[in-house]
């Protein structure tokens, strides 16, 4: 499965893609910011996209995932630190497959990489 | 005949001087006994001007009155109510008196409505400013408390990394149990990120999320746990401690007390009575005499709980019966950040 990494943190973004290469998944990318994974999504096409909240610019996460689901039709799994509810309920309304609290388990990962249900808000 | 008009718009215009005067003498007198309020020499003087200024108005306008009448050609008129006109002069008299003490009264009145006003007008600014800079101390508190868990995020998956790349199983043991001392620290300044109280957190949500994780990173799902914890509420100087001893004991018995042990269970109780807060953490496990390293030898995860204990003014009881029990007690200490 090929995966694409949006983490501004540059060691996170490291650590899931010695995580993910453990299992059977290929890091197609590592963007730290909206424009970039929005340009690795167009040339990169990946299957999944790994997507932190945070990141560098003016869009967050969840708006890129927004656009990436509508333009792209690629399944979105969050990472993020900010667990306030508020962030959450934004970040669901995108229907992200998956939704995970840092720090992330390689199991963790591998398990939400492999589900396929979205989640629902 | 000599014309007596001219003394008489004379006298009138006396008078309207007397009353004008007076007004002046009694508005300067009120400015230096507001300046002097304090002193009762101020007050009685404010009192009698007062009094002399009701009495010159109202002899003045009884003098106005009656020459004007005289003046007017109506001396008719006036020798009608000469015989009252001392009765004129005290009810004219009684009447600015009232009137005079009403004003008073109502520009006391008045004046402490504006002062009671301009203080309550400051109040509310102080209280705007004060809430203001609250709000901002728990947003900048909140970023701390955001960072601080990502740093340990940053800080787990080196942890996660090394484990990758090391292949000797005993190493990678290690740094697994060290990544669970971080998680347990991280999780305490998560729960801090989400709370509205920085100072205290439920102990209860704490517990349960770190069991959670305990029984993802070392559990197998035959392990049953059995958590009744109450509701209290801890501050940072004993929640991150608490979090390190119970993430020892019960790891500890993850790792080595089940074996072949049919159902497995570990509990764990926390209540406060009387400002002294109890934990007991218990397993079914085979207890100390056969359990591989159970406390045994003196591990770092030993030393960090009792140092820890001792950090948190506590006291701690092992028990080795149907398992291996422990009891904790500590007192409710003040919370700090």
């Amino acid at each position: 499965m090929k995966v694409l990494i949006v983490e501004d943190e540059a060691l996170l973004a490291m650590s899931y893609k010695m995580a993910l290469e453990e299992g059977e998944f290929e890091v197609v990318g590592i963007a730290s910011s909206a424009d970039e994974a929005f340009r690795l999504s167009v040339t990169k096409k990946p299957e999944v996209v790994l997507m932190d909240i945070t990141l560098k610019g003016e869009l967050d996460g969840i708006d890129s995932a927004k656009f990436i689901r509508t333009n792209y039709n690629i399944p979105i799994i969050f990472i993020t630190g900010n667990t306030d509810e508020m962030t959450k309920k934004r970040a669901l309304e995108v229907k992200p497959r998956g939704y995970l609290e840092k720090p992330v388990d390689c199991e963790k990962l591998h398990q939400a990489l492999c589900a396929d249900n979205s989640l629902d808000v | 005949m000599i014309s007596m008009d001219p003394i008489y718009i004379v006298d009138i215009i006396g008078s309207s001087m007397t009353i004008v005067l007076s007004f002046l003498a009694l508005s300067a007198m009120r400015a230096i006994y507001l300046r002097k309020r304090g002193f009762g020499l101020y007050t009685y003087l404010y009192a009698q001007t007062i009094a002399l200024c009701i009495f010159a108005v109202s002899r003045s306008a009884g003098h106005i009155i009656k020459y004007l009448l005289l003046t007017l050609g109506q001396g008719n008129v006036w020798k009608a109510i000469a015989p009252v006109s001392g009765s004129i002069n005290s009810f004219t008299f009684i009447i600015f008196g009232l009137a005079a003490l009403m004003y008073s009264n109502i520009k006391r009145a008045s004046d402490e409505m504006d002062a009671l006003e301009r203080s309550e007008r400051e109040l509310r600014k102080a209280k705007e400013s004060v809430e203001r800079s609250l709000g901002e101390k728990h947003v900048l508190l909140k970023e701390v408390h955001h960072r601080v868990k990502n740093n340990m995020a940053v800080i787990t998956s080196l942890l996660d990394m090394q484990m990758m790349i090391i292949e000797e199983p005993a190493f990678k043991r290690v740094l697994r149990e060290c990544k669970q001392r971080v998680k347990s620290m991280a999780l305490v300044h998560e729960k801090l990120y989400k709370a509205r109280d920085f100072m205290r957190i439920g102990v209860r949500d704490y517990i349960e999320s770190l069991m959670g994780d305990l029984m993802d990173s070392y559990g197998n799902p035959d392990i049953r746990t059995r958590i009744a914890v109450s509701d209290v509420g801890l501050g940072l100087n004993i929640l991150i401690p608490l979090g390190l001893i119970i993430n020892e004991i019960v790891s500890n018995s993850l790792k080595h007390a089940f074996g072949e042990i049919a159902s497995p269970e570990i509990l764990v109780n926390l209540k406060e009575e009387g400002g002294l807060v109890s934990l007991e953490i218990s397993d079914n496990g085979r207890g100390l005499e056969e359990g591989e390293g159970r406390d045994r030898q003196k591990t770092l995860g030993v030393h960090i709980i009792d140092a820890l204990v001792g950090q948190i003014d506590g006291h701690m009881e092992k028990e080795f019966r149907n398992g291996l029990k422990y009891t904790i007690t500590f007192p409710l200490a003040e919370a700090s950040l």
